[in-house]
């Protein structure tokens, strides 16, 4: 088979949309709209010789970059919508049926592996996420040093890593 | 099954060195030779690119644990651990002044009811009667949060496009909010639509008063007339009147589309919004070609005979995707 953009498409297209639902809020439409801008990226890629080797991670870093751009977006949207907006009046975080299972399982997934952290590595974690304290300021009030911190965060994102093991 | 279980275990190991590196790279002190490093680390194996980027969106993923009861005790146990470190008496006070406010904010609202939410999907318009004899009718792919007290008539559209019909009420003035942006009327007619972060209020009856927010927080506001229209992208630092569409606006609730010398791109952009089936430019020099011309929204066929008998272009039809290429 040669390698083109439709051919590798057609191979991981099943896998890649299993892999997006599962990291995505918005249920198999938004997974839908993101793998087909993967497809648009292979397709405008002009040098597909030098994906050969190991094309399904090329691919699904594709993928994955455009993952992570739609949730830094999704996140400065909301930012922008406490502003105008207080989300208290008007709550869009109810659980609305069109959110895959798959994501709802992705995230218990994740936060059973942040509370079976030790104690100090979750507390790093949650300050470093939610309170967004920089490593200096965490190890300034933690008295530790910033290399601590540095390898607290690192168990914690390899605690995720392999709560979600199954399918990265 | 030896040569599975090795790269199972490489694998593990590449997980193992994301995780590293982005302990790292989200240290704001990380020097530049560790930024070397660490690009040449992602640059020499696509596997390793892959395993960062999704250590990367697992942290960003995480942010939506945010509300989760028991991921908030943790954080409240880890501040007051770090309080306890700091004998910071002063974060006491502000604690209590915060906690103090929570309450007294979800007293408030508990008393106002819960909205309504409506929704249309790709291609599905609906209107809804409203209780006070108003009435919206929803675009595709549109989302309207409505909720009416005593004294005002608060709607909220998250996403798309509806058109309103103003029932007179001069004591609940009937506002329309979209981003950062606000429409208040007491009866009228409008149109109001939110497309990739712009809001664009077509007034066809009436007046309304338009509200809005620049990035820099300067409050624009401004009142708009039958026959005018406001378009205001996020990052403006001005408002403008303009005509109103309103043929665009009798097309669409007609189940059609308008356009008048619009580019392709803005015309398939528009297009997009009635389909699942999503068409996509291939070239960028396509994208300011000039299109015109009347299209039903269930017909994506027709339109896309009239893109290759009116412009210069091939279209090709792919199991997810139209794509219109050059010749």
């Amino acid at each position: 088979m040669p390698l083109t953009a439709e051919n590798l498409y057609n191979t991981y297209r099943a896998s890649l949309l299993k892999y997006l639902i599962g990291m995505l809020p918005g249920g198999r439409q938004d997974a839908l709209e993101i793998l087909h801008e993967t497809y648009i990226r292979l397709l405008q890629h002009e040098d597909l010789e030098r994906i050969q080797q190991n094309p399904r991670a090329y691919i699904f870093t594709i993928a994955t970059n455009l993952v992570t751009d739609w949730l830094r977006r999704r996140h400065s949207r909301r930012q922008d919508f406490h502003d105008s907006f207080d989300e208290l009046e008007f709550p869009c975080d109810e659980m609305t049926p069109t959110r895959a299972l798959n994501w709802e399982q992705s995230l218990s997934q994740l936060k059973q592996a942040l509370m079976g952290l030790p104690g100090l590595t979750r507390q790093i974690f949650l300050l470093s996420r939610f309170d967004e304290l920089t490593y200096p300021e965490i190890a300034r009030e933690l008295n530790i040093s910033t290399r601590t911190v540095e390898r607290h965060m690192s168990s914690a994102f390899h605690a995720l890593q392999q709560s979600l093991e199954d399918f990265l | 099954m030896n040569t599975h279980s090795s790269e199972q275990h490489s694998n593990r190991s590449i997980r193992a060195q994301a995780a590293d590196w982005l302990a790292q790279m989200q240290n704001p002190d990380a020097t530049p030779d560790t930024q070397d490093a660490f690009e040449q680390w992602r640059n020499a194996d696509i596997r390793h690119a892959l395993a960062f980027e999704q250590c990367r969106s697992l942290w960003l993923m995480t942010q939506e644990l945010k509300n989760d009861a028991d991921i908030q005790r943790e954080l409240d146990s880890a501040r007051a651990r770090k309080k306890s470190r700091a004998h910071n008496s002063g974060w006491y006070l502000f604690a209590a002044a915060a906690t103090f406010l929570v309450i007294s904010i979800g007293v408030f609202f508990q008393l106002s009811p819960k909205p309504i939410e409506y929704s249309t999907g790709i291609a599905e318009q609906r209107l809804i009667q409203l209780e006070d004899g108003s009435s919206a009718l929803l675009n595709t792919d549109s989302v309207l949060q409505v909720r009416f007290t005593s004294n005002k008539r608060e709607l909220l559209l998250k996403k798309g496009e509806a058109y309103f019909t103003v029932a007179k009420d001069k004591q609940r003035p009937f506002e329309v909010t979209a981003a950062k942006s606000s429409v208040r009327a007491v009866g009228t007619e409008f149109n109001v639509a939110l497309l990739n972060h712009k809001l664009t209020l077509d007034v066809t009856e009436g007046i309304v008063e338009f509200k809005t927010k620049t990035t820099a927080d300067e409050l624009l506001t401004s009142k708009v007339k039958q026959g005018e229209a406001i378009n205001f992208n996020a990052d403006d630092s001005k408002l403008l009147i303009q005509p109103a569409n309103t043929a665009r606006i009798s097309a669409w609730k007609a189940r059609k589309i308008y356009f008048s010398a619009d580019t392709l791109e803005s015309a398939i952009t528009e297009y997009n919004r009635y389909t699942r089936k999503k068409i996509v430019i291939l070239h960028d020099e396509l994208k300011h070609q000039k299109i015109s011309g009347v299209f039903n929204i269930d017909d994506v066929d027709a339109f896309i005979f009239s893109l290759e008998q009116l412009l210069d272009v091939r279209v090709e039809r792919h199991r997810d995707n139209i794509l219109v290429m050059r010749k």
